[in-house]
């Protein structure tokens, strides 16, 4: 090879390799530059035909489609309802492709709930991760903590805590809020039975002891409840006070609340709580 | 002597499978993916094990079908088109002990490939786990739906290997063989998902006879969808001892009534 012909080849080689690190160097400026007007984006293909396409390679292809969307949730600069949209397509796709998948689950009750404020199609979708992890008590929990702080369903929302409370590693604090939840909601008689049924499962004496508080506090409520009943049919309105109850002769003594203060009654919504937190 | 005639093709196959170039690409593919594992579980923080799972087992398939599409279907084809195989039946040797022999080899050749990418499966698995507790991270973990999992994959392997040598025998190209086998896998991957949604019809209305017509269809296609296990191995999800029985007599009796038509078809071909 002659001098000529090499310091040619090098010379076409530098420009070559300059061209190439300019343009790259290029192309990621754009890209860095175009990245908060990101958005996220799913094929607007059904679950069920993206669950026939994949074939044997499911759990792979949900894999994916849960990194897509957590690429964009982790990197967005703004969210537009669109892409809220897209995100809850992906979500739905992933679930379907493996619906046993807890990171897919963890992701819709982070975001759809709070930041998407979709809290229905959340509860749609945590309720298809419920069905196939009967061994988790944490897809129950996120369902009812959906019904009951975002859309102020009680009686939801105590339905899946205790769901969620008698499955293996949960809380019993979950079933205690659960019995509460469904006591405002208006089914004492079920929470105290879902109470006693964890009382006698309970093996910690601590626990048992507050299990039992909650159940002495619930049948209180109930015989209130009762009382307020026989009030209703015997004079055609609801009690303004507790203590009507007793005037009325309906009952000798209000009882107990094993919680210390007395119950409160509120007579325009007929619920009556042992505590003031809720 | 007939068994030493099967058994004499099928080591020449197994023998000539291992010489072939084909299987440097896939195993280098294979390492490549493997090794992808150990990266691509970093971008999950939960049940990590059963991302691992998801790759290293797709891996395995992948493999598998490249091994059955490239070099399985080749090899048939090559003997068949190029005639080849007038060097064997020109000896006492009836086609249809071609054809068991042929497919044994292969066979015999799945089995270990599977056996070593199982390992390296494993391997990947442990690897990719090995920050966070290891398989203890996979929920109800257990070497027992691990092997059976490979067992099937081998099975839907050679059940496919079966449909392939069936086209190979019927058709005039190897192409043409590839393709049509490409699309029973994937009919036998979709079938049952399909006839279900229909079934279910909460999106589609179906006409029944188009319904009845697709359960037939599912009669005469394998359901490989039945034979893929490995969701449960990612959740330790159980199943029941006596559907894996009868699964095997399924996946088993399918291939024989496959490998059976094969020779039929071979039989009345006029390969001269």
């Amino acid at each position: 090879m002659s001098k000529k012909t090499l310091f040619t080849s090098i010379i076409l080689f530098l420009v070559i390799a300059g061209g190439y690190v300019y343009s790259g160097l290029m192309v990621t400026g754009y890209r860095n530059n175009v990245q908060p007007y990101q958005r996220a984006s799913a094929f607007m293909v059904s679950p069920e035909a993206l669950t026939i396409a994949a074939g044997e390679f499911k759990g792979i292809i949900a894999d994916y489609l849960l990194l897509k969307c957590s690429v964009f949730l982790g990197g967005r600069y703004s969210t537009t309802k669109e892409d809220w949209e897209a995100v809850y397509t992906l979500f739905s796709q992933s679930l379907a492709l493996d619906p046993y998948f807890f990171q897919t689950c963890y992701y819709i009750q982070a975001t759809l709930p709070w930041d998407a404020k979709m809290p229905k199609q959340a509860i749609k979708l945590l309720k298809i991760s419920s069905q196939h992890r009967p061994w988790d008590w944490q897809p129950d929990f996120y369902i009812g903590f959906d019904y009951y702080y975002f859309l102020k369903d009680n009686l939801n929302g105590s339905k899946y805590l205790m769901e969620s409370s008698k499955k293996p590693g949960a809380s019993p604090l979950l079933g205690l809020l659960g019995a509460r939840l469904s006591q405002k909601g208006g089914q004492t008689k079920a929470g105290i039975v879902f109470l006693k049924t964890m009382y006698e499962n309970e093996k910690n004496e601590k626990t048992k002891k507050q299990i039992k508080q909650r159940i002495d506090a619930l049948k209180g409520v109930l015989i209130l409840e009762k009382a307020i009943e026989k009030f209703t049919l015997k004079f055609n309105h609801v009690p303004k006070k507790l203590d009507e109850l007793i005037t009325a002769e309906i009952l000798t003594a209000l009882p107990e609340n094993p919680y210390g203060d007395a119950y409160n009654y509120d007579y325009e919504t007929g619920i009556i709580s042992y505590d003031a937190a809720l | 002597m007939k068994n030493n005639i099967i058994w004499l093709i099928a080591k020449i196959t197994f023998k000539e499978s291992i010489r072939s170039k084909v299987l440097y690409g896939i195993g280098l593919l294979s390492g490549f993916l493997f090794i992808s594992n150990l990266f691509i579980t970093q971008f999950f923080s939960l049940e990590i094990g059963k991302v691992a799972i998801d790759v290293g087992f797709s891996v395995l398939s992948l493999a598998g079908l490249s091994i059955i599409f490239f070099l399985g279907i080749g090899l048939l084809s090559k003997d068949l088109h190029q005639k080849n195989i007038c060097m064997i039946i020109c000896h006492p040797v009836s086609r249809f002990e071609y054809v068991v022999g042929k497919f044994s080899g292969l066979a015999l050749f799945l089995m270990v490939t599977m056996g070593i990418l199982g390992v390296c499966a494993i391997l990947s698995l442990w690897m990719g786990t090995y920050n966070i507790e290891g398989l203890k991270n996979l929920h109800n973990f257990s070497w027992g739906i691990f092997f059976y999992t490979v067992f099937f994959n081998f099975l839907s392997l050679l059940t496919i290997l079966a449909v392939g040598f069936l086209f190979t025998a019927i058709t005039t190209s190897g192409y043409l063989s590839m393709i049509l086998t490409f699309f029973v896998y994937i009919i036998g991957h979709t079938l049952d998902t399909i006839i279900k949604v229909l079934v279910k019809a909460d999106f589609v209305q179906m006409d029944t006879f188009i319904l009845k017509g697709l359960k037939l269809v599912s009669w005469i296609l394998p359901n490989l969808s039945a034979l893929d296990f490995k969701t449960h191995l990612a959740y330790g999800l159980p199943q029941d001892p006596v559907y894996l029985i009868w699964l095997t007599c399924y996946g088993i009796l399918y291939t024989c009534i496959v490998l059976v038509a094969t020779g039929v078809f071979l039989h009345f071909k006029d390969i001269s």
